[in-house]
Formats: structure tokens, sequence, C-alpha cells
């Protein structure tokens, strides 16, 4: 007698891929939709998210970063100041809400009612308020950099063709002048909570289906053939603002996460799920990759996620590496954006310039002048 | 008074002004001007420098052909002018081969934070603020001389544009003049009668040097040791 499992390969049994097996051998957790490599790759989402984006850039993908560090900001304040986290700097993207936001933002669908909050005397960005340690001087400054930030989060999303994103919660403060969805609770990094002016709003399954189903559409009419790979943060909730224990708020937070990327996938072919999740999280897991606070994920369980996502994604053989911050679009789409200027080649000017440096100590001072 | 001015290739024009002035017996009886050069200035980010009891020991072997330490041995030093705190161009060169630029400035450019700027300006300026720390924890006057702005044929200025040209040395220069009040070290600024209306350097002060496009000449050199001898006398005489 044949039935449906007869044909259904091992990995889809428990018994020949979990029972008995250490946490550390269950293989086939995940298999690929379609290959990213060679792709145009962009990623963002909750914190999580940013071990995905280093380990592309490090393995050699055409991973995009479109606000790339400034060279001459040291080494050790990058991340400090939003660089090199995600392949632009909009901080951490917690939820579809903001995601949707984000892209109505950089198209100018949306423009938020509150644009900035006041902190230390300074401001931050709602979006992003803690993008650097200290708040901007001005307003102006803040919304400058905001105008040149989307700017180029549109050009992101006009050119990635594969877009990783980490879903991360449903807890949500939003505007309620305007619905925005902010990061943070107003108050926390920034701004004052006002409970006239800022609503709680935990999003179900369908909203985060819905929010997601929008941003693609979206981002679909800029860029139809972008792929998306969406993936659910193990990192617990930090705290809830329900009712709830924050272990039973979480809960729910990831299951909701998890059954709308499930349907996103069943219901798109450009879309993927990896899971992250599960692999840090599955009961057999025991927990092994959490840190002692059994919130944080350890190195070792970044490593071993990766390494599963890499199984099915091998760079290929002589890949791209750093993708330029602004890849040059393809001329045949109807808005498409101009080519960039030229730039001239660093070092010549520089290196004219050492040499008059040197010509002029030998003029004035001679060549071997020690004055002792 | 004893001044001693050390710095990067900018101190060339300083000398070579000191030494018409002493040619032509225009210099001021009462202060007596040495100028040392340090080495060039796009040696000046990486450690040149150590710590050596009353003197800070230059290390860069190519630097200490001409300077071994700061202060020589000999008499100390009345005050020491710095000159190369102010010299903004390997900072304003990477902000135009990036296409960086500040907010106000407009036109193009991907836009850095004002604070962005600073960490890139205290990063660039590392090892010469370093050294003005230790030489002031020596209970050594300091102060700085500034170079001079930019001449009109610059060579970065086709890339950056005039207004971001100007703008991102006066940004460096508000970094560092901040950090240097912080420390209440005085800067002899470069008189406002050298430039044009717009902010450039009057090409009469532009180096002698046609290909040069960043130097000053033997005349602003002069102008500058007398703005240092002004700025000394005056010091002197609020002292008494």
């Amino acid at each position: 007698m044949t039935h449906p499992y007869r044909a259904q390969p091992p990995r889809a049994f428990w018994k020949s891929t979990i029972a008995g097996k250490h946490p550390l051998d269950v293989a086939d957790w995940y298999v690929k939709r379609f290959p990213i490599d060679g792709a145009r790759i962009a990623t963002a989402g909750s914190c999580f998210a940013q071990h995905i984006g280093r380990n592309l850039r490090g393995r050699g993908f055409r991973y995009m970063d479109v606000e790339p560090a400034p060279e001459g900001l040291p080494q050790s304040l990058r991340q400090d100041y939003g660089y090199g986290l995600y392949s632009a700097r909009y901080g951490n993207i917690y939820t579809a809400r903001q995601l949707l936001q984000l892209l109505q933002r950089a198209l100018g669908r949306f423009t938020p009612v509150q644009s900035h909050w006041e902190k230390d005397g300074g401001v931050v960005d709602p979006f992003r308020p803690t993008l650097e340690p200290e708040p901007f001087g001005s307003v102006a400054e803040m919304e400058a950099l905001r105008e040149d930030h989307l700017e180029r989060v549109l050009r992101l999303f006009r050119n990635a063709e594969v877009f990783v994103f980490t879903l991360g919660l449903t807890e949500q403060w939003l505007s309620r002048a305007d619905g925005a969805a902010y990061p943070l609770c107003p108050g926390t990094a920034g701004g004052v909570f006002d409970p006239a002016e800022h609503a709680f709003h935990n999003l179900t399954t369908a909203e985060v289906r819905a929010d997601m189903e929008a941003f693609l559409a979206l981002a679909r009419q800029i860029n139809p053939d972008i792929k998306l790979i969406l993936t659910v943060s193990p990192v617990p909730l930090m705290a809830t603002a329900t009712a709830q224990q924050v272990a039973v708020a979480t809960a729910q937070s990831k299951a909701v996460l998890r059954a709308a990327a499930g349907e996103l996938v069943q219901a798109h072919e450009g879309v993927d799920y990896f899971p992250s999740y599960e692999i840090i999280t599955a009961p057999f897991m025991k927990g092994y990759f959490f840190e002692a606070d059994q919130r944080a994920v350890s190195p070792h369980g970044v490593k071993h996620v990766m390494s599963v996502f890499f199984d099915q994604h091998p760079p290929a053989k002589g890949a791209g590496g750093w993708v330029p911050p602004d890849p040059a679009p393809d001329a045949a789409e109807p808005d498409a954006e101009p080519p960039l200027r030229p730039r001239m080649a660093p070092g010549v000017a520089e290196t004219a310039e050492q040499v008059q440096c040197d010509e002029e100590l030998l003029k004035a001072f001679g060549p071997d002048a020690d004055p002792e | 008074m004893r001044i001693l001015i050390v710095g990067d290739s900018h101190a060339g024009p300083l000398k070579r002004g000191w030494e018409r002035l002493r040619a032509d017996g225009g210099l001021h009886g009462g202060v007596s001007i040495t100028v040392h050069p340090v080495g060039a200035a796009h040696k000046l980010v990486l450690p040149f420098w150590q710590p050596a009891g009353d003197h800070a020991r230059i290390t860069n072997p190519r630097f200490r052909r001409r300077l071994s330490r700061i202060p020589p041995s000999g008499p100390r030093p009345d005050a020491i002018g710095l000159s190369m705190p102010f010299w903004s161009g390997r900072v304003v060169r990477k902000m135009g081969q990036q296409d960086l630029s500040l907010h106000g400035i407009g036109g193009p450019g991907r836009l850095v934070s004002d604070a962005v700027f600073r960490q890139m300006v205290l990063a660039d300026q590392q090892e010469i603020l370093a050294l003005a720390d230790y030489l002031l924890s020596l209970d050594l006057r300091l102060f700085v001389v500034a170079p001079p702005g930019y001449f009109r044929d610059f060579s970065d200025l086709p890339r950056l544009g005039p207004l971001r040209l100007l703008r991102l040395d006066a940004a460096y220069r508000a970094v560092m003049r901040a950090e240097l009040a912080q420390r209440a070290v005085p800067v002899v600024d470069v008189p406002e009668a050298c430039f044009d209306r717009q902010g450039f350097m009057l090409s009469a002060f532009r180096n002698e040097d046609p290909a040069d496009t960043h130097h000053g000449n033997s005349d602003f050199g002069a102008l500058m040791i007398g703005e240092i001898e002004r700025w000394a006398v005056a010091r002197a005489l609020s002292k008494s």
C-alpha cells in the first residue's frame, strides 16, 4: 500500500532526523528554495540579523552596504556609529510594520508627524534613536541625515536581488496620530512617553502577514524580481509591555512571527524561510546555544546557524566580494537612476601632495639637517 | 623670549620667512624664534614619538634625521608652537575621495554626521594631540600656528567644489579649536586679510613652486613669523 509519506525524504521523519541524535548532529535543517550566489544581497531586521550580514560579507557574497563607514572613522567606532551592522544605517528593524514604513518613507509615501525626539540637549531620529552614541546637534542635521539615508535605502531596495529580513518582535509602539511605528518605546532612548500620543500594539499573525505582503508588493513595484529570505530571531524579548510573563509573551511573539513567515513562504515562490529560530530554540537543542542569561545567543550558536545556512548557500568560486555602495542600476529599468559620477582615482593627488611636502621640507631645512 | 616652532611641511615657509626677515633685519629683537620640522603631514597619523622623561623622543627614523626630540636639548623654550594641528588636508581628501559631505553644505555627497566627522578629525590628530598633552604635562607652554587656508588651485578642489572644501576645512578647524581650547592652548591664526571674499587664500601667498598647490610661500612665512612675534610680545606684556 502506498501513501504520500512513502515518498518523503528521511528529513521528514522525526525518528530518523531527531530521535537519539546529539543536538549538534541534527542535520537537514534547511533546503534552499533559490540560490543566492552572485546575487546582490541586503539584510535588515532585529539584532540577530547582524550575524547574517556579517557572515555574508565575510564569505565573499555580494553583500550590499549603501552606507559604508567613512574611511578615516576608526574601526573600533564604526559599529557604535551604526556602520557595518546592516546594509544601510537603519538600525534594528524589529517588526514587519517598521519595515513596511521604512520603504514607504523612502518612497515618500509616508511622512510621520513626529519627526524627532529630544535627548540630552540634542535630538535623535525616532526611527533609529540609537544610531549614534550622541544625539544630533540640531533638528536640521538629523533631518538632513535622515533624508540622505532614505535616498540610499531606496537605492538599496531598487538594486537588491535578495533581501534577508529577520523578524524580531510583534510588540510595537505606535504614534496615535498616524500609526508611525517606533523601534523603541518613546522615552527609553529619547523623546517623552505620552499615553495621549503613543500607543502599545501587539501585532497579530494577520497583521504581520499583511504588513509583509504590503512590503513585498511595494518592493516589487520598484524591483520586480527581488527575492526575500525570512528568518525569525531566536532572541527572546528583553521585556514585554503586555500583562503576560516575559517568557509567555516571547512565545506568543515568536509563534506569530513564525506562523506569518510560513504563510508568506507558502504564498510566494520568491520567499524562502531559514530556520535560525528553530536551530537555536528547538526543545531538543536544550538551550545549548544560549548564554547564561538564557537570552543572548552564544558565538557557537551563531556559528552553527550560519554553517547550516552556508551548507545550502556555499559561496561560488570567484564570487564577487564587496558590493560597491551604489551598484549601477540596470539600464533597462524604466526608473533607472543616472550612473554615478566618475570618481578620480584616489592616490594621484595624494601622492603628488606628499612629494610636495617632502620638497618643501627639503627646501627649508635641507636633506639631513639634524638641529642637535 | 625663546620660541620653538615644530611642525609638518607647513613649517617650511615659516622657516624660509624667518630666514628672510633675519637677512632683512626684520626680526623682533625681543623674541628669539627657531623653526624645526617634525615630518611630512601624511606620516603624522602614525605613531612618531614616545615619552622620554623631560622630552618627547621622535621615533620615526626619517623624522629623526632632522629632529630627534621635542624640545631639543639645551635651554627650555618659553613656548612651543605646533604647526601640525590645523592641517585638514588628510581628512578633507578622504571626504572627497569617498564623496562625503556634512549637512548644511548642500550639493552632492553622502552625509556623515558632525559627530562622525569629529571622530574622523580626532583620529587624524590622535598622535599630535597626544604629543600636545604630553608636552603640556611637562609644563611646557604651547600654542598652535595655523597653516595657510586653501588656495584656489588646490588639487582636490575640482573633486570637492569650493563650498564643500572650505566648509570641511572650517569644520575641521572648529573641532581642533575646541580641543585646543579645552587644553588652554592658544592659536595664532592666519590674518583675515590673507583670504579673498570667498575664503580662499590670496594667490600672493601661494608657494613658489607652481606644482605645489597647498603650501604657502616665504611671504606667508614671514607674515606668520610677524604674527607669532606680536602674539609673543602681547603675551609677555600681559604676563608682566
